[in-house]
C-alpha cells in the first residue's frame, strides 16, 4: 500500500524589507548607551588635550557590529586586559597619529602630508600617549570593575581579533586642530554583554503589527514599470516626436496586450535598492488603479532591473514609468497578492522615461501594430 | 632573558617611547609607564639608565623632534630616481608631468632623462599648476617612500654600508659578498684571473669553513649556472653578492629595510625580495645570519685594504 505523496510544502512569502541593513538588538542598544555616555571620554580627552595643547572635538560613535577596518593604516595599539582574559585593539588612522605627535613635538606639517604613512617614532610616543590615557582611564571604575588594562605594543601590524570570539567595533570621528580622521576601537562581543548586564532587557517584539507600526513614518518610494525601450542607434537621448515600441519588463509575459502586467520596483536608482518588488496590473478600465499581482522574491544574485544608466553599452535601455508610488514600510511588510493601489493618473496621462531611475524623457503611450509604443513628446536634456 | 635581547639597543619605536617618557613624563616616574605591559616595561628598563644619561628632558625631546622630522619627510637625495621613474609610471600624464617638472633635485633632472613625455620648460612657466594641487601631486607620488635619519645606533652594519656608498660602491660591495662567498667554497676557477688574488686575500677574514655552509654556497653557484644555461654568467661575483644582501636585510626592521632598499636602484632591490623571505631560507636563520654577517666584514675588509671603502662607516654614531 503506497502512501500518499505529501503535500509539497508552501513557498514563503518573499520579505519586502530583507534589503535592509540587519543590526542586533543588543547592538544598537550599546550604540544608544554609548552616545549616553560619551561624557565620561571627557577627562580622557581633557588629558589629551592638556598633553597637545589643542582642541578635540569628537562626534557622535558609530558602532559596527563585526571587526572592521582592521587594514586601515596607522598606528595601532594592543591592549591586554588579563583580569578579564581577553584584549583590545585601538586604531588610530594617519592623519591623527600625526597632529598629535606633530602637536607634541611642534612640527609643521603641510596638509597634503597628512595622508603619509605613520612612521616608528610616531609609534613610539604615541605609546607613551595611549599608555598615559590608560592611567587617566584606570582612576575611575568602569561596568567591569576597574579599567586596568595593559598596552602590549603600538605599531603597524593589524589588531589580531584570533582567539577573542566575535569582535564590535567603535569608531569615533575625531579631529584634532585642522586635522580629522577616525579612532577605531575593536572589543570583543563578550564584553558588550557585561556591559550591557545592569541595563532592563527590552521586551522582546513578538507582534508583527507592531514592528509595522514602529516603523510605519518610514517611507520607501516606489517606481511602477511598464516596460523599457531601446533607442535607436543606442542613443541614450531619443529624438522628440520619436515612437518606439514597449517591451515588457525582462522576464515577464507579454501575452495580454490589452493589460500587460507591470513591475513595482523598490527604491531609487539602480542598485543597491532597486528591486523589483511585485508584479501587479492596471485594473481598472482607465488605468487609473493597480492590482498586485503576485511578489516577486529576492535573490542577492538577481540583476537590479533591466534599466541600465544611459552610460552602459549600447544598445541603451530606458525605463518607462507610469507613475510612483509612496508606501510606508508598514504597507510594504503587509503587501500581498491583491492589494489595490490608486496610481492617480488616467490612461491618456504622459509616462516618465527614465535611465538609472533619473528621468530622461516624457512621453505618452500609444498603440503600435497590435501592441504598445511610446512616442517621445519631451526630452529633458 | 637572552643575552640578545639585552645586549642589543633599543628600536627605534621603543627608544622613541622611552625619549617621549623622559620628555614629557611626570617625575620621578610617570605612572602610566606600568601602563605598559610587564615584559615590554622590563625589556625598556634594561636600557632606561643609559638613556636617561644621555638625554636629560630637555635633549630628549630634541632628539625625538629631530628623528620626526627625519621621518616624516622622505630625503629625495636618498632614494634612487629609479623608485620615482616606477611610482610615475601609472599616475595620468597630467601628474607626471606636473611632478617632472617641479620635482625638486635630484629627482627632476633623473625624471627629465627617463621619461620620453616631459614638458616643454616654456610651457610649465606659461601654464603653471594651481600650488596647492602641485603639492599634492608632488607629495602622493612619494608616499610610498620613507624617511628617516642617515645614521642610528641600532643600524646593522648592512644598513650603515648601504647608507654610506653610491650605486659605483653597492656594484662593488656586492662583487666582494660574492668573491667572499666563492673564497669560502674555494672556487678559484669560477672568476677571472684578476679576482684570484682578491680570493686569496679574503681567506684570512673567513670563518673556518663548515660543510653544510660550502655546500649551500656550491649549491648557489650551481644554481646561477643553470639559470644561464651554461652561458657565461655576467658578473657572476655580484650576482652571487645579492643572496647576502638580501638575507641581511631580512634582519632589519621593516621601515628601516625599506629605507635602505630606497637606496638601491629600483630593479636590484626588487630582486633582493626573493632573499629576503626567512621562510626560504635554507638553513637555520641564525646559523645562516652569522655565516652572511662574517661573509660582510670579510667583503668590507676586503674593500678597506683596497682603498674603496672607508671602514669607518661602520662605527656607531654615537
Amino acid at each position: 500500500m503506497s502512501t500518499p505523496p505529501a503535500d509539497p510544502q508552501p513557498e514563503p512569502e518573499p520579505d519586502p524589507l530583507s534589503t535592509l541593513p540587519r543590526l542586533a538588538r543588543r547592538h544598537a542598544r550599546l550604540a544608544h548607551r554609548l552616545r549616553r555616555g560619551e561624557a565620561a571620554l571627557r577627562p580622557l580627552l581633557d588629558e589629551l588635550e592638556a598633553m597637545i595643547g589643542a582642541s578635540i572635538a569628537l562626534n557622535d560613535v558609530d558602532l559596527i557590529p563585526r571587526a572592521s577596518g582592521l587594514r586601515r593604516p596607522g598606528a595601532i595599539a594592543r591592549c591586554s586586559w588579563p583580569r578579564l582574559g581577553t584584549r583590545i585593539g585601538l586604531g588610530i588612522e594617519p592623519s591623527l597619529a600625526h597632529a598629535i605627535v606633530d602637536r607634541l613635538l611642534g612640527f609643521d606639517r603641510k596638509e597634503a602630508e597628512h595622508k603619509l604613512q605613520v612612521s616608528p617614532i610616531e609609534w613610539g610616543i604615541l605609546g607613551f600617549v595611549v599608555a598615559r590615557l590608560l592611567d587617566r582611564l584606570a582612576e575611575g571604575p568602569g561596568p567591569f570593575g576597574p579599567w586596568d588594562l595593559y598596552l602590549d605594543r603600538v605599531g603597524p601590524e593589524p589588531f589580531p581579533p584570533d582567539g577573542l570570539g566575535p569582535i564590535v567595533t567603535l569608531a569615533w570621528p575625531l579631529r584634532v586642530g585642522p586635522a580629522h580622521g577616525v579612532i577605531r576601537l575593536w572589543v570583543p562581543e563578550m564584553l558588550l554583554g557585561l556591559a550591557l548586564v545592569d541595563e532592563p532587557p527590552a521586551p522582546p517584539i513578538t507582534d508583527p503589527a507592531a514592528v509595522a507600526r514602529r516603523f510605519a513614518g518610514l517611507r520607501v518610494p516606489v517606481r511602477i514599470v511598464a516596460g523599457t525601450i531601446t533607442p535607436a542607434d543606442g542613443l541614450a537621448h531619443p529624438p522628440e516626436g520619436e515612437v518606439l515600441p514597449l517591451s515588457p519588463p525582462e522576464g515577464l509575459p507579454d501575452d495580454e496586450p490589452d493589460a500587460p502586467p507591470v513591475l513595482l520596483v523598490l527604491g531609487e536608482g539602480n542598485d543597491p535598492h532597486a528591486r523589483a518588488l511585485a508584479l501587479g496590473r492596471r485594473s481598472d478600465p482607465d488605468g487609473s488603479s493597480l492590482t498586485i499581482l503576485s511578489l516577486i522574491p529576492r535573490s542577492p544574485e538577481a540583476p537590479a532591473m533591466s534599466d541600465a544608466p544611459a552610460s552602459a553599452n549600447p544598445p541603451v535601455s530606458l525605463a518607462v514609468e507610469l507613475g510612483r508610488l509612496d508606501l510606508s514600510l508598514a504597507q510594504l511588510a503587509d503587501l500581498r497578492p491583491g492589494d489595490v493601489f490608486d496610481l492617480g493618473r488616467s490612461a491618456d496621462d504622459p509616462v516618465l522615461i527614465t535611465s538609472g531611475g533619473d528621468p530622461v524623457a516624457r512621453g505618452t503611450l500609444v498603440q503600435l501594430d497590435g501592441g504598445l509604443g511610446v512616442r517621445i513628446t519631451r526630452l529633458f536634456v | 632573558m637572552p643575552a640578545s635581547d639585552t645586549d642589543q639597543p633599543l628600536n627605534a619605536t621603543d627608544e622613541a617611547l622611552v625619549l617621549a617618557f623622559l620628555a614629557f613624563g611626570r617625575r620621578p616616574e610617570d605612572p602610566a609607564w606600568h601602563r605598559l605591559s610587564e615584559s615590554w616595561r622590563n625589556r625598556l628598563e634594561q636600557a632606561l639608565p643609559v638613556i636617561a644619561y644621555h638625554f636629560p628632558p630637555a635633549s630628549a625631546r630634541d632628539r625625538l623632534a629631530i628623528d620626526h622630522a627625519a621621518e616624516a619627510r622622505p630625503d629625495p637625495f636618498r632614494i634612487h630616481p629609479s623608485w620615482w621613474v616606477r611610482a610615475l609610471r601609472r599616475e595620468s600624464p597630467s601628474i607626471r608631468q606636473a611632478v617632472i617638472a617641479h620635482a625638486p633635485d635630484p629627482v627632476g633632472p633623473a625624471l627629465r632623462r627617463a621619461f620620453a613625455d616631459a614638458p616643454d620648460a616654456e610651457v610649465v612657466a606659461t601654464y603653471p599648476p594651481d600650488p596647492e594641487a602641485l603639492a599634492w601631486a608632488l607629495t602622493l607620488a612619494g608616499e610610498r617612500f620613507v624617511g628617516g635619519p642617515i645614521r642610528r645606533d641600532d643600524d646593522p652594519p648592512i644598513v650603515r654600508v648601504i647608507a654610506a656608498l653610491d650605486t659605483r660602491g653597492y656594484a662593488r660591495i656586492l662583487t666582494a659578498l660574492g668573491l667572499a662567498r666563492l673564497s669560502y667554497a674555494e672556487q678559484y676557477d669560477a672568476v677571472r684571473a684578476r679576482d684570484r688574488a682578491r680570493l686569496q686575500a679574503l681567506r684570512p677574514s673567513l670563518p673556518a669553513p663548515r660543510p653544510e655552509l660550502v655546500d649551500l654556497a656550491f649549491a648557489e653557484l650551481a644554481a646561477l649556472r643553470v639559470e644561464a644555461r651554461d652561458n657565461p654568467v655576467h658578473n657572476l661575483p655580484a650576482r652571487l653578492g645579492l643572496s647576502s644582501l638580501g638575507r641581511l636585510l631580512a634582519e632589519v626592521a621593516p621601515h628601516r629595510a625599506r629605507w635602505a632598499l630606497q637606496h638601491l636602484p629600483y630593479h636590484l632591490a626588487r630582486s633582493l625580495h626573493t632573499f629576503m623571505n626567512p621562510e626560504r631560507f635554507p638553513l637555520p636563520p641564525a646559523d645562516l645570519m652569522a655565516w652572511e654577517s662574517d661573509l660582510l666584514r670579510a667583503a668590507i675588509v676586503l674593500l678597506a685594504r683596497e682603498g674603496r671603502i672607508d671602514p669607518l662607516i661602520l662605527a656607531e654614531p654615537s
